[in-house]
C-alpha cells in the first residue's frame, strides 16, 4: 500500500478525477454539485490536483461572471488508470 | 472503492438528464423526415423539391444553433457546464454509413436485383420488425421498461409504414417523423423537469 498515489487516493480527489475522466472539460459548478463539496474544499482539492499536474484549470469570463473550467491532463488520466489497476489488483488478492 | 466507471459516466448522464440531446436528436429526425415526406407527396417535384430539401437542412442548422444558445442560457447556469468527450459511437456511426454506402455501390452494380429489392414496400417494415425483436430481446435481458415500449412501438409502426401509399423514400421520412416526434417530446419534458428542479443560482460566478 506504500506506493499508492496519495494525491488520487483521497476520496474527494478520486471522485473529482473520475468525473473529469468522463468529460473534456467541466466547470466548477458541475464539480461542486456532483461532489457535494463546498467552494473552499473543492478549490483546495483542485489546487492540489493542479499542483500535481493531474488537472488543468482555466479561468474565463462568461459576460461579467467568472467561470472556472477544469480538465484532466494526460498525466492525470494515466494516474487514474494506474490507480484503478492497482486497486483492482489489491482487491483480487483479498 | 467507489465505482469509478459509474462516476466517469456522470457527465454524459447529466447532459442526458437535461433532455437537450433527446430534444436535438428528435427535432433533427422530425425535420429531415418531414422534408423527405413532403418531397415525396409533391405532385410536381422539380426544383421545388430541392428547395424543400435545402430548407430542411437550413432548419436543422437553425435548431442546432438555437438549442446551443438555450443550453448556454438555461441549462449550464443551473447545473454546470460539461463538454462531453468525443464519443466512439460517433465514429462507429460514420463507419457504418460509409460501409453501407460502399456495399450499396458494390452490390448495386453487380446484382441489378439488389436495387430493385431496396424499392420493395416490405423493406422498412422488415427493418422495423428486426429492430423491434432486438429491442424486445434487450428489454427482456436488461429489464428495461423503456426499451420494451420502444420495441412494441416499432412493431406497431411496421404495418402502418407498409400501408403508406408512398415510395420507400417517403416511408423512410414517415418513419423518421414517427420516431423523432416522441423523442423530441420526451426531451422537452425532461428539459422542463430539469429547469423546474434546478432553480437559477444567484449570479456570483463559480470558482
Amino acid at each position: 500500500m506504500d506506493d499508492v498515489d496519495r494525491v488520487i487516493h483521497e476520496p474527494a480527489r478520486l471522485r473529482i478525477v473520475a468525473l473529469l475522466s468522463g468529460a473534456e472539460q467541466v466547470d466548477f459548478l458541475f464539480l461542486m454539485r456532483e461532489t457535494g463539496l463546498t467552494k473552499g474544499n473543492l478549490s483546495s482539492h483542485l489546487a492540489k490536483l493542479e499542483e500535481s499536474a493531474y488537472v488543468e484549470i482555466e479561468k474565463k469570463f462568461r459576460g461579467k461572471i467568472p467561470l472556472t473550467l477544469a480538465s484532466l491532463t494526460p498525466k492525470g488520466r494515466a494516474a487514474l488508470k494506474a490507480y484503478s489497476k492497482q486497486m483492482n489488483g489489491l482487491l483480487r488478492q483479498l | 472503492m467507489a465505482n469509478l466507471d459509474q462516476i466517469a459516466g456522470r457527465p454524459a448522464q447529466y447532459l442526458s438528464e437535461t433532455g437537450t440531446p433527446q430534444l436535438l436528436g428528435g427535432l433533427v429526425f422530425l425535420i429531415v423526415g418531414s422534408s423527405a415526406l413532403i418531397q415525396t407527396l409533391m405532385i410536381t417535384p422539380g426544383n421545388l423539391s430541392l428547395v424543400v430539401q435545402y430548407a430542411g437542412l437550413c432548419l436543422v442548422g437553425i435548431v442546432a444553433w438555437r438549442l446551443s444558445a438555450l443550453k448556454q442560457k438555461m441549462v449550464f447556469p443551473r447545473g454546470g457546464y460539461v463538454e462531453p468527450r468525443g464519443r466512439k459511437w460517433t465514429w462507429l456511426g460514420a463507419a457504418l454509413v460509409a460501409i453501407t454506402g460502399l456495399a450499396y455501390s458494390v452490390f448495386g452494380d453487380r446484382w441489378p436485383g439488389f436495387r430493385e429489392a431496396l424499392k420493395s414496400p416490405l423493406l422498412w417494415p422488415a427493418f422495423l420488425i428486426v429492430f423491434a425483436i432486438l429491442s424486445l430481446d434487450s428489454a427482456w435481458r436488461q429489464k428495461s421498461a423503456l426499451r420494451l415500449w420502444f420495441g412494441v412501438y416499432m412493431a406497431c409502426l411496421a404495418p402502418l409504414v407498409w400501408l403508406l401509399r408512398v415510395n420507400n423514400y417517403g416511408r423512410s421520412g414517415a418513419l423518421m417523423v414517427a420516431i423523432g416526434a416522441p423523442i423530441a417530446v420526451a426531451g422537452a419534458l425532461r428539459l422542463r423537469r430539469f429547469v423546474r428542479l434546478n432553480p437559477m443560482p444567484p449570479e456570483t460566478g463559480n470558482g
